[in-house]
């Protein structure tokens, strides 16, 4: 999508891509373009603070500078380094980094007798970045294939309770289910996701 | 890969993430707050001011607590609240030239206390706008306690109240817009 400039354009924002609502917010200051960001990706970026920095009021800050960085920093967004999901992850995670750098003690504890059994800072990043770009794609799908989605996997519901959660014949749930896979199947491809 | 394979990687995935933490309702409003009025916060730094002889108590700059039950109670000429502590304002950006002073009251066993906001220097808000002085406590959700504009003269006082239970840490000044959102950005606790 272009974006016009010297007259009135009226923009779709449910239809705009990520790409063009980031060019948007960084042409035009367009504060309906930033609302709709913010809608889909208030989620993810919150999963990704909270994951990193874990508090939920410190959350709440970092998340708040990390939409600010939106808006004052979408001009630097280039189409050509990479997605725009891309982007605001890099953004939340640095907003993140920036939190946890601010409150790290400067006194050096000892070093533990046992070796840390948890994920290495690689594996903790790639876990982050998958779970952001999941939850940013399934918060991109049509509220209809969304609601059974989420029941279904992040609820852990049958189809047939889902069917019964939402009044809706079963054959609906398992169409909506499909076609929402399909969707997120091809979306994660185009993310990288999935290979 | 097979389309079956795939759809059935895409559900092992969503059951390896798991839900994301849904965001709190007020956060939608307060980030959008914090993003599109970029650059006009009017003061992010209360310090504590000196009480003239006992200046000697030089608390941390940027923490305030209205707690402090040690605070001395000091009369002033002229009116008629008995100031139990006071914060100074300074304004940054394009109002750098503003001050502001609040004094707060000691609250007598009341539950509110008075409180008086003197401001100078600050022109009045742009674009049918008004200020609103705002209070948090650690992370808590921000409170605004009062809306107000200036004259052309950039003078005003304004007598006002707030909880006498109310403590904080941090205090700020927003320029805030007459056609913002509908939903309410904060509330008194």
């Amino acid at each position: 999508m272009g974006v016009a400039t010297g007259t009135l354009v009226a923009v779709d924002m449910s239809a705009a891509s990520d790409e063009d609502l980031l060019e948007l917010v960084a042409r035009r200051r367009d504060a309906d373009a930033f609302e709709a960001l913010y809608s889909r990706y208030s989620r993810a970026v919150y999963g990704v603070v909270r994951r990193v920095v874990g508090d939920r009021g410190r959350s709440e800050d970092v998340v708040q500078e990390a939409f600010a960085s939106v808006w004052r920093a979408a001009a630097s967004y280039r189409r050509e380094r990479g997605t725009a999901a891309a982007w605001l992850f890099a953004i939340s995670r640095n907003a993140a980094a920036d939190a946890l750098r601010a409150r790290v003690p400067a006194v050096l504890a000892d070093p533990p007798d046992q070796p840390d059994t948890a994920p290495g800072p690689g594996e903790s990043a790639a876990a982050t970045l998958e779970a952001f770009t999941v939850h940013a794609a399934v918060d991109a799908l049509p509220e209809r294939e969304r609601e059974v989605i989420e029941l279904a996997y992040f609820e852990g519901l049958s189809q047939s309770e889902v069917a019964e959660r939402l009044s809706l014949p079963l054959g609906t749930v398992k169409t909506r289910t499909r076609s929402g896979l399909s969707r997120l199947a091809d979306r994660l491809a185009d993310q990288r996701v999935m290979l | 890969m097979s389309d079956e394979r795939h759809i059935s990687e895409i559900e092992d995935l969503l059951r390896e993430v798991g839900a994301p933490p849904t965001p709190p309702e007020h956060l939608h409003a307060v980030a959008r707050e914090a993003a599109l009025s970029g650059g006009e916060v009017i003061a992010l730094a209360p310090r504590v001011r000196p009480r003239g002889r006992v200046g000697r108590l030089a608390l941390a700059a940027a923490v305030l607590t209205a707690s402090a039950a040690a605070a001395l109670v000091i009369g002033v000429g002229g009116n008629a609240i008995q100031i139990q502590r006071t914060i100074h304002m300074q304004g940054v950006g394009s109002a750098s030239a503003a001050t502001a002073q609040v004094d707060f009251a000691s609250s007598g066993g009341h539950p509110v206390r008075e409180m008086v906001l003197h401001v100078d220097g600050l022109p009045p808000a742009p674009n049918n706008g008004y200020y609103e002085l705002w209070m948090q406590h650690g992370n808590g959700d921000p409170i605004g306690l009062l809306a107000f504009d200036t004259p052309q003269s950039g003078h005003v006082v304004i007598h006002s109240s707030m909880p006498s239970g109310l403590s904080w840490t941090k205090c700020w000044v927003t320029v805030e817009r007459p056609n913002g959102t509908d939903v309410p950005v904060m509330q008194l606790a």
